[in-house]
């Protein structure tokens, strides 16, 4: 009996896969904005609290800690120093594609040199993951044709 | 009972694509002009608990609120609430926080930038449930469509009439700084407008629109820290028609009427018609005024035509503003009317000031076809 309310339910039930799709464009505003063209010329420009004097990579216009409008830019890096990371081995799906990811792969954390009470979150090279530990020196890598997007910067890789 | 005030409203520019701004941007001005008007701040003697109001598929992000925390002030450790309906019903939200006695003052800010998407309506068409309506592409333009068609039988408003609604619209609109689309028409340009979706036309829908509003409010000791002038919240009511849209009968706005009463009772209005002396109604489309207008009480059941021949929205000051019809962004179209009716009620609305008003009602609308309603009553 119970076997048989199963049968039928796992027929009635059916699930149905959708794919929602919607076309956005976004705008950057003048800060983001800034960051992006600064990418697009291997520079990394922060905005400087004019309150606290903490830097904030990418650029926000406004001081989280403080509320007060930050448009004064600093250009910041290209190095810096590794001060969090975490590696990734288990295989999960890619959250922009659905397909498994290659494993492993790492989330960084980098103070980039000249910054103040900031970090910078990208990725490091995948052969440099065995290396990677907490006050690393590491430096950016650069993709070869540039067009003001985040893919701009390719990922870090151990300075030395 | 113990009353809350509004201290101040900001209202951004609205466009119907402000591209060179994030929606930070426009919330960062805001943040600075209501800060201009009184001086608040943010802390243990100001504001602890901040409310914002967008929609996660306009900004086309999952909680939506976490990307303007930093904007809003709720970036170092303080209460923020999202309110994920139309922004009128923050108003409410912000009353029962402060008469509940947990704030005495509270910082609202709403934003929405339809402008982002390539089609409000694929926006509007994820609203439905993914296995039935969105599959046969319902989405808020067709609802408001099988909507119009049954209400202008019900109440036989005529495209004459539409096109008048929609021309005053654009009139105000030229008088007002912060509003979206000032082309001025003539009724005929609006009745041989083409079909949008019958017997929608063109000029008869709201134009694409990108807008921020943000208010102070504050409970009835505190309020005089920051204004000279508050402007009180006397009333607040809402209701929730049905999802299915065959459930409903969508010629009568009954989740409106029941909204309005509450709030009519909540301000001790008992004849809205005698007392009420200024409307914001959430105009999507150009019949959606009169329809408005029979639910608030302000005209009887199937005379929302005649009120508008005989001159109803000049004696009640119906959207002086310009209204939706003139371009405001969905989710802050109320929060838009009530940022409108707080000017108006202080005097301050320059070009397009109504005179003696002293009673404004406000009313929005989230959902297809005005399914869910809201209704605000302020006071000088
Ligand atoms: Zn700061």
């Amino acid at each position: 009996m119970a076997e048989n309310i199963q049968k039928i339910a796992a027929e009635e039930l059916i699930s149905i896969q959708v794919i929602n799709s919607i076309d956005y464009s976004f705008s950057t505003g003048p800060i983001m904005g800034k960051w992006f063209q600064g990418l697009k010329e291997k520079k990394f420009y922060a905005t400087k609290c004019p309150s606290c004097g903490r830097t904030m990579t990418p650029p926000r216009g406004c001081c989280a800690l403080c509320v007060v409008r930050s448009e004064d830019f600093v250009e910041v890096g290209p190095k810096g120093t590794v001060v969090n990371y975490d590696i990734a081995y288990y295989a999960s799906p890619d959250p922009l594609t659905g397909k498994v990811r290659k494993t492993p792969y790492s989330a960084l954390f980098v103070m980039l040199d000249g910054s103040a009470r900031d970090i910078f979150a990208h990725e490091i090279k995948d052969d440099d993951i065995p290396k990677l530990k907490r006050g690393v020196r590491v430096r950016p890598v650069w993709n070869e044709v540039r067009t003001g997007s985040i893919h701009d910067l390719l990922y870090f890789e151990i300075d030395g | 009972m113990k009353r809350v005030a509004i201290c101040a409203a900001a209202q951004h520019e609205i466009k119907s694509n402000i591209w060179h701004k994030r929606f930070q941007d426009m919330l960062m001005d805001l943040l600075e002009d209501v800060q201009g008007q009184t001086g608040f701040t943010f802390g243990d003697n100001g504001v602890k608990n901040v409310l914002t109001c967008s929609d996660d598929f306009f900004d086309a992000r999952t909680i939506s609120d976490n990307a303007i925390n930093d904007v809003v002030g709720a970036g170092n450790y303080r209460g923020e609430q999202k309110m994920a309906q139309e922004g009128l019903n923050g108003i409410g939200y912000a009353m029962a926080c402060i008469l509940s006695g947990h704030d005495d003052v509270i910082y609202f800010a709403g934003h929405c930038k339809e402008s982002s998407s390539a089609s409000r309506n694929q926006i509007s068409n994820m609203a439905y449930d993914p296995f039935y309506c969105r599959c046969l592409g319902l989405d808020y333009l067709s609802a408001a469509g099988l909507q119009a068609r049954a209400y202008m039988e019900k109440a036989a408003v005529t495209e004459e009439q539409l096109a008048k609604v929609v021309v005053r619209a654009r009139q105000w609109a030229s008088r007002n700084e912060y509003a979206n689309e000032k082309t001025q028409l003539h009724p005929g340009d609006v009745m041989y407008s083409s079909v949008l979706c019958d017997p929608i036309r063109t000029l008869h829908a709201y134009p694409v629109s990108d807008g921020a509003v943000a208010l102070l409010l504050a409970s009835e000791e505190k309020a005089y820290e920051y204004t000279d002038q508050p402007i009180w919240i006397t009333g607040f009511g809402n209701c929730m028609d049905g999802y299915d849209l065959g459930t409903r009968d969508l010629a009568s706005s009954n989740a409106l009427k029941k909204a309005a009463n509450q709030a009519y009772k909540m301000a001790g209005i008992k004849q809205p018609k005698k007392s009420v002396n200024l409307v914001e109604v959430m105009d999507c489309y150009a019949y959606q005024q009169p329809m408005w207008i029979e639910g608030l009480g302000l005209c009887d059941e199937r005379e929302g035509g005649r009120f508008i021949d005989e001159y109803g929205p000049a004696k009640y000051n119906v959207n002086l503003s310009g209204g939706m019809l003139a371009g405001r962004p969905l989710m802050i179209g109320g929060l838009y009317g009530a940022a409108e009716a707080f000017l108006q009620l202080k005097g301050q609305a320059n070009e397009h000031q109504a005179s003696d008003v002293n009673c404004a009602v406000i009313q929005s609308t989230t959902g297809g076809a005005g399914q869910h309603q809201t209704v605000v009553v302020l006071e000088r």
